[in-house]
Formats: structure tokens, C-alpha cells, sequence
């Protein structure tokens, strides 16, 4: 109900080859002058749905569909580092407030295309592997000898003693510093944590304690 | 002040609604134009347009004119100058006096009907008449005034002659290439041109006085003596008698003393229509005209009566638009409609640079965004055209002058030709402002701006508002909230609070590279 009325140019369809449902239509996003752009728009659900966030497109090619604007080549809205993901699966509203993600992304596309110094609205994150070091730069604080220093931890490489002196140089027994901030964030990145050995992970990680 | 997407849209609509059929006949027998023409009652009129400058005007405002009475003297001889051209133009020679733009004269020649070697001979004549009358009678009478340098120019075919508006805010416009033409040929070096049209046209004789330029389809009319020109009128009947001129500007002084003429600044919106020669207003006012670009060939273009009505349709909904953009969107004045062209003053707040040169430019941005987005919406025939802006401020001199039946409203000074300059310069979808306009500018409005050394001044490309106003949020910082709300209409996302809105947190958006 609440897509209906407040996103009332999209509408279910079904895929009948592949079984799957996705909403298509317009997303008509009004200046607070009340200039209308229309943005074709589609959003599919993978099987893992409502589990996996859903996949939002901008179908209509009314951006250039590059990373530096955030868009995968077929359109793809790259809405957030997937560890950042504001997706509640279990939010009964969960697919609307997706939605207003969305809408906002559209709108920072069109912020961007309006500003003479092409800045990126509410933040961004790097590229690729970047954009994972600056999401762990953000949870350890300024210091940005830190990642160097927590790279074996991180790579599930090294294991450090609660009671040892934390990496961090602050003299305190690493139980007591960063244990739980490492600990969550290797919780979080998960399967997503640049540091773990896949073929090139190890290059990563040199590169980032450098 | 502000422009708004659906009031435009709103009042478009109910423009074209109430517009009613228009009617475009061949104009066949003499008539008079000020009361046959209407908004909906259009005539093709076939006729030599006539456009006659002071092409030295903007330097004698601004060196010649330096205390009380000088001012005064130049109101004075301004005045004085249009009401005997009016009179040459309308008297003499049996022309339409169409209006003064600024020092510009526009006058057109229809009759005798479709009689084109006598309408050549007419405009052609005319150029040198007011030539000689500004040489020979204004000048000396003005001997404190910089001498006035004539410029001219003249082109025969067929127009659309329509008009606008009703009651106080009607003006007379014509339509098509020649009308154009005559006016974009004119030299600024105080020469007389004329087009191939025109020269072809003019008997033997007269085709003598005139000199092919480096451009094949333009000529240029060689001084004659005065001797020469008495003779030449009298074998065209035509009774101009430089000694009457002179005394009629005797008369003209006379009647209109210094002593009388009182100017001064304005702490509300000026009334334009309650201006005249006694009371004049100079203040410092930002002068906006916008122009709409490839108008000339669309109509030029338009072959059968429906699509000439089309395009007529078109330029009234654009016409009317304008106008209710810059004065009722924005606090200004709309002081002339010049064929496709629209001429504002904003002077308010009074002496406030800054807020001054902000509503002209906010307003150049609301014409920008009818042009492109509820016109467009409104009309599909408009697809193709735009709308080129020029802006400029300083201190302008705001009245009403000419003779008691035709006053026109009209704006003196540097700013005044230079905004027209600079838009004559852009393209469509351009707004140009100059150096001055763009350093009063706050930055969330001077930043859209760059400068093009080709036109030499500051262009904003495709500007409308709706841009203006996402750029100011472009600096919504990581973490920061955006407020969403959304109704049929469509979505709208802001970087501040808002009645009812749902917040959010946007995510940092990322690309796997």
C-alpha cells in the first residue's frame, strides 16, 4: 500500500521465462520548484529475497552508467558498500525505505550533473578495495597507521593474546584497546574482508600496510 | 521572489485555453494597424522595415552627461529627438512608427500595398532625411550634447504583424526575416545599409546612391548633399523641410523647459506608465532581455496558414510567459516586447547591488525554465526553440517619452545596451551576464557561471532552476540526513527538514570499480 501510494509509477511484473518478479516504471523525482524527471526504473528480486537486499536499475539511460557515478554497465545502482547495506530484511517497510534509497541516489546523480564541481551528495566510497579500506579506516579512527598495524589480525593471520599490548602502541593490553572493535569489525566484513586470502588479497593487504 | 513548476505550467495552460482562433490574413487594402491588429487578428504585411540608431547614444550618456542639467539637457534632448523622428516618420513619409527601443527607431512602410520599389524608395529616403535632420538640426541644436551619429538599416518583404497584451501593456510586433534583418544590418559606425532586397527594388537613380559592401547582400547609402536630397524628395513627393524641423525642436524646447523636468530615484517599483518627460527616473537597475533563438526561421519556416498559426500560437504562449516571469516570478519590470524579445529592469531594493543583480539572474533562470520545461511541456511545436539571456547593471534613466499618442516605455543607459549586446551574442539556452552582474552574485549562483572570451562575458549553459537548486546541495556531507516526501506528483528529496517527510540516512554509494 505504501508503494502504491507513494511510488505510483511502479508496478509488479513477472518474468514469465525466469519466474521472477521485479517492480518497473518511472520514479519521477521533483525538484522543490516542482521540475519533474522521469527515471525509468526497475527493481529485481533475486531468490535470496527478502533475505538479499532487491537489485535497483536505472533503465533508461539517462546516466552514464560508469563507477565514477556509481552504476554498474547494465545500470545497477551500487547504493552502498554491500557491508554498509541499509537493507532490514525484517523491516515490514524494508522494500519502501529501499526505495527511498534509491530515489535519493537518483537525486544525487542529478545533484552531481548540476554542480559546476561534480561533488557526490550524503558521501561515497572509493572504488573497489578503497572503499573497503576506508570503511575499516571509519571504525578504527583517524590513525591511519592502524590498518597496517592489524593487517595479520584482520587477515586471520596472526592471532594476538587478549592480555598482550595492543598494536595500536597505546600501552594498554590489547583486551582492553581494540579487541572488540577488531573482533566486530572482522564479524561484519565477513566473507567481504579484503584481507582474507583469496589470490590477491595478499597484494591487497601489502598495499594497504604500506 | 521565485519561479514555480506548476504555477507556470498552470497559467500556460490557461493562456493557450483562453487564447481563441487566430486569424492570419494577407493585409490587401490600406488599414490602420494599431486598431486591426490584435492577439488572435494577425495580417502578412508585405513592407520595408526601418530600423534607425543613435549608434553613438551609450557614449554620450556616459561621457557627456555629468551634473543636474546636463542630465537634464540629455532627457530633454532624447525626448525632443523621438517626438520630430515620430512626426518625419508618421507625418512625412506616412509610416508606421512601430516603437524606440532605447535610442533605436523601428518603423515600417506598407503603403502603397505590395508596391515594393515604392516602399524601398520610402525607407531608403527616410534613412537620409533623418540623417540630414540629426546633422543639420539636431546637432547644432544640442551644441552641450556629443553630436548624434546615425546608423540605419532597411530590408523589404513580407511579416506577420500581430500584438500583444491588452489595454496599457499593448505593443505592436512584426514578424519574420526582413523584420529582423533591417535591424541586424545596421552599422555601428553610423552607416546607412540596406539590403540586396531593398537595392533591387529602389528605381535606378536612387540604386545609384548606394554601394555594394563586402557582403554581397548588403549595401551601404552614400552621403548626398543637401541639395541633392531636397531634389530627390521633391521628384518623390515627398515635403521634409529642414527649416520647419528646426523650428518644430524650437517649439519642442520651448514647451518643454529644464526648468520642469524633474528625475529622481525610486524606493518602490517604479509605474512605468506614470513616467513621462517631467518625471523621469534614474536609478541603479539591472537590464535583462531574452531573445528566442531560431524564432525568425520557425516562422519564416511555417508555409501553410495552420502552421503559420502555430507558430504564432507558439510565440504568444512564449510572449506572455516571459512577461509574467519577469514581473510577477520575480519583482521586476517588463518594459518592452521587441518581435521575440523580451526587455526587463530590476532596481529593487533600491542601490542594492548584490539583491539587485540576483533577482535579474534568478529571473534570467525562471525564463530559462519556462523556455525549456513548461513551454516544451505545454507546446511540442516549441521543441526546437530556446532562449538566449544578456544581463547587465548600472545606472539607468527609466521614462516614457515620444509624442502624446505614442509613448513608449524606454530605458537609457550603458547597462541597457550591453545586456542587449550580450544576449544578441549567446546562444539559445544561454543566459549571459557581465563582469559586474557576475561578481555581485552570491556563489551558490555565481558558480554556474564561466567565462566565455568569444562573447566576452560570463555564460551559464542550460541553466534552469531546478539545477540552481540541487548544486546547493551538493555539499550534503556523509552522515547527514535526507528527508524524502512523495505524493502522486512525483518524489521529492531534500537535504533539509521538511513537514511530513521520512528520514533517511543515505548510504555512501560505492562501485566495485
Amino acid at each position: 500500500m505504501l508503494i502504491r501510494a507513494d511510488y505510483s509509477d511502479l508496478t509488479y511484473a513477472l518474468n514469465h521465462r525466469s519466474k521472477q518478479v521485479f517492480l518497473d516504471g518511472v520514479i519521477k523525482l521533483r525538484a522543490e520548484c516542482g521540475i519533474p524527471t522521469r527515471i525509468r526504473t526497475r527493481v529485481m528480486f533475486g531468490d535470496g529475497y527478502p533475505g538479499d537486499e532487491p537489485l535497483a536499475f536505472e533503465i533508461g539511460n539517462l546516466f552514464l552508467h560508469t563507477a565514477d557515478r556509481h552504476f554498474y554497465s547494465d545500470g545497477c545502482c551500487c547504493l552502498w558498500l554491500p557491508v554498509e547495506s541499509q537493507w532490514k530484511s525484517d523491516n515490514p517497510t524494508a522494500l519502501h525505505t529501499f526505495l527511498d534509497h534509491v530515489s535519493t541516489f537518483f537525486e544525487r546523480q542529478l545533484i552531481y550533473d548540476a554542480s559546476p564541481e561534480k561533488q557526490w551528495a550524503w558521501g561515497q566510497r572509493g572504488h573497489g578495495i578503497k572503499g573497503y579500506l576506508e570503511f575499516i579506516q571509519d571504525r578504527l579512527g583517524n590513525d591511519t597507521s592502524l590498518i597496517g598495524r592489524f593487517v595479520g589480525v584482520l587477515s586471520g593471520k596472526e592471532q594476538i593474546s587478549p592480555n598482550s599490548h595492543c598494536p595500536c602502541l597505546s600501552g594498554k593490553k590489547y583486551k582492553s584497546c581494540h579487541l572488540i572493535c577488531i573482533s566486530k569489525l572482522v564479524t561484519d566484513l565477513g566473507t567481504q574482508n579484503p584481507f582474507l586470502s583469496r589470490s590477491d588479497s595478499s597484494s591487497r593487504a601489502s598495499a594497504a600496510a604500506a | 521572489m521565485s519561479w514555480s513548476y506548476d504555477e507556470s505550467l498552470e497559467r500556460i495552460g490557461k493562456h493557450l485555453d483562453n487564447m481563441g482562433e487566430i486569424e492570419i490574413e494577407k493585409l490587401v487594402r490600406e488599414a490602420d494597424l494599431e486598431t486591426l491588429l490584435t492577439e488572435t487578428c494577425c495580417r502578412e504585411i508585405h513592407g520595408a522595415h526601418v530600423y534607425v540608431d543613435v549608434s553613438n547614444f551609450a557614449r554620450i550618456a556616459t561621457e557627456s552627461v555629468t551634473d543636474t542639467n546636463e542630465y537634464k539637457r540629455f532627457i530633454q534632448g532624447i525626448h525632443i529627438y523621438q517626438r520630430e523622428v515620430s512626426r518625419i516618420v508618421e507625418t512625412i513619409f506616412g509610416g508606421l512608427r512601430v516603437h524606440f527601443q532605447g535610442s533605436k527607431l523601428h518603423a515600417l512602410f506598407y503603403r502603397p500595398i505590395d508596391d515594393t520599389q515604392a516602399l524601398a524608395t520610402k525607407a531608403l529616403l527616410l534613412l537620409l532625411v533623418l540623417k540630414d535632420f540629426v546633422n543639420s538640426v539636431f546637432n547644432p541644436s544640442y551644441p552641450l550634447l556629443g553630436d548624434f551619429s546615425i546608423a540605419g538599416g532597411v530590408d523589404v518583404g513580407n511579416s506577420i504583424g500581430t500584438r500583444n497584451g491588452r489595454r496599457n501593456d499593448r505593443e505592436l510586433l512584426f514578424l519574420g526575416a526582413c523584420a529582423n534583418y533591417a535591424a541586424k544590418i545596421i552599422s555601428s559606425a553610423g552607416r546607412l545599409r540596406v539590403s540586396k532586397a531593398v537595392y533591387d527594388a529602389l528605381p535606378e537613380d536612387l540604386q545609384d546612391l548606394c554601394k555594394q559592401t563586402e557582403d554581397d547582400e548588403v549595401y551601404q547609402v552614400e552621403a548626398v548633399s543637401q541639395s541633392r536630397l531636397d531634389e530627390i524628395l521633391e521628384n518623390n513627393n515627398l515635403d521634409w523641410d529642414r527649416e520647419k524641423s528646426q523650428e518644430r525642436v524650437d517649439d519642442d524646447k520651448r514647451a518643454h523647459p529644464l526648468k520642469d523636468i524633474e528625475y529622481s530615484s525610486a524606493h518602490e517599483l517604479i509605474d512605468l506608465d506614470a513616467l513621462s518627460i517631467w518625471k523621469n527616473k534614474r536609478v541603479l537597475a539591472a537590464s535583462i532581455f531574452g531573445d528566442i533563438t531560431g524564432f525568425t526561421a520557425y516562422i519564416d519556416g511555417a508555409g501553410t496558414n495552420d502552421e503559420k498559426r502555430t507558430a504564432l500560437r507558439v510565440l504568444h504562449a512564449i510572449r506572455k510567459e516571459m512577461a509574467t516571469v519577469v514581473a510577477v516570478d520575480f519583482n521586476g519590470l517588463r518594459v518592452q516586447f521587441q518581435g521575440d524579445r523580451v526587455q526587463g529592469l530590476y532596481h529593487m531594493p533600491k542601490d542594492e547591488e548584490g539583491k539587485i543583480a540576483t533577482e535579474a539572474v534568478e529571473a534570467a533562470i525562471g525564463l530559462q525554465s519556462s523556455m525549456e520545461k513548461t513551454i516544451k511541456e505545454k507546446l511540442s511545436d516549441a521543441e526546437e526553440l530556446h532562449l538566449a539571456v544578456g544581463v547587465d547593471i548600472d545606472t539607468t534613466l527609466v521614462s516614457k517619452l515620444g509624442t502624446r499618442a505614442h509613448r513608449d516605455r524606454i530605458c537609457l543607459g550603458t547597462a541597457v545596451d550591453n545586456a542587449a549586446k550580450t544576449e544578441e551574442k549567446s546562444s539559445g539556452g544561454q543566459i549571459g551576464i557581465s563582469k559586474r552582474i557576475y561578481e555581485a552574485l552570491p556563489e551558490r549562483l555565481s558558480k554556474h557561471f564561466s567565462y566565455n572570451g568569444s562573447i566576452g562575458c560570463y555564460v551559464a549553459e542550460g541553466l534552469t532552476a531546478d539545477k540552481v537548486e540541487r548544486a546547493a546541495k551538493a555539499a550534503a556531507a556523509a552522515g547527514a540526513a535526507a528527508f524524502i516526501t512523495s505524493n502522486k506528483s512525483g518524489v521529492t528529496v531534500t537535504d533539509r527538514e521538511r513537514e511530513g517527510a521520512r528520514t533517511i540516512i543515505p548510504g555512501r554509494s560505492y562501485a566495485k570499480g
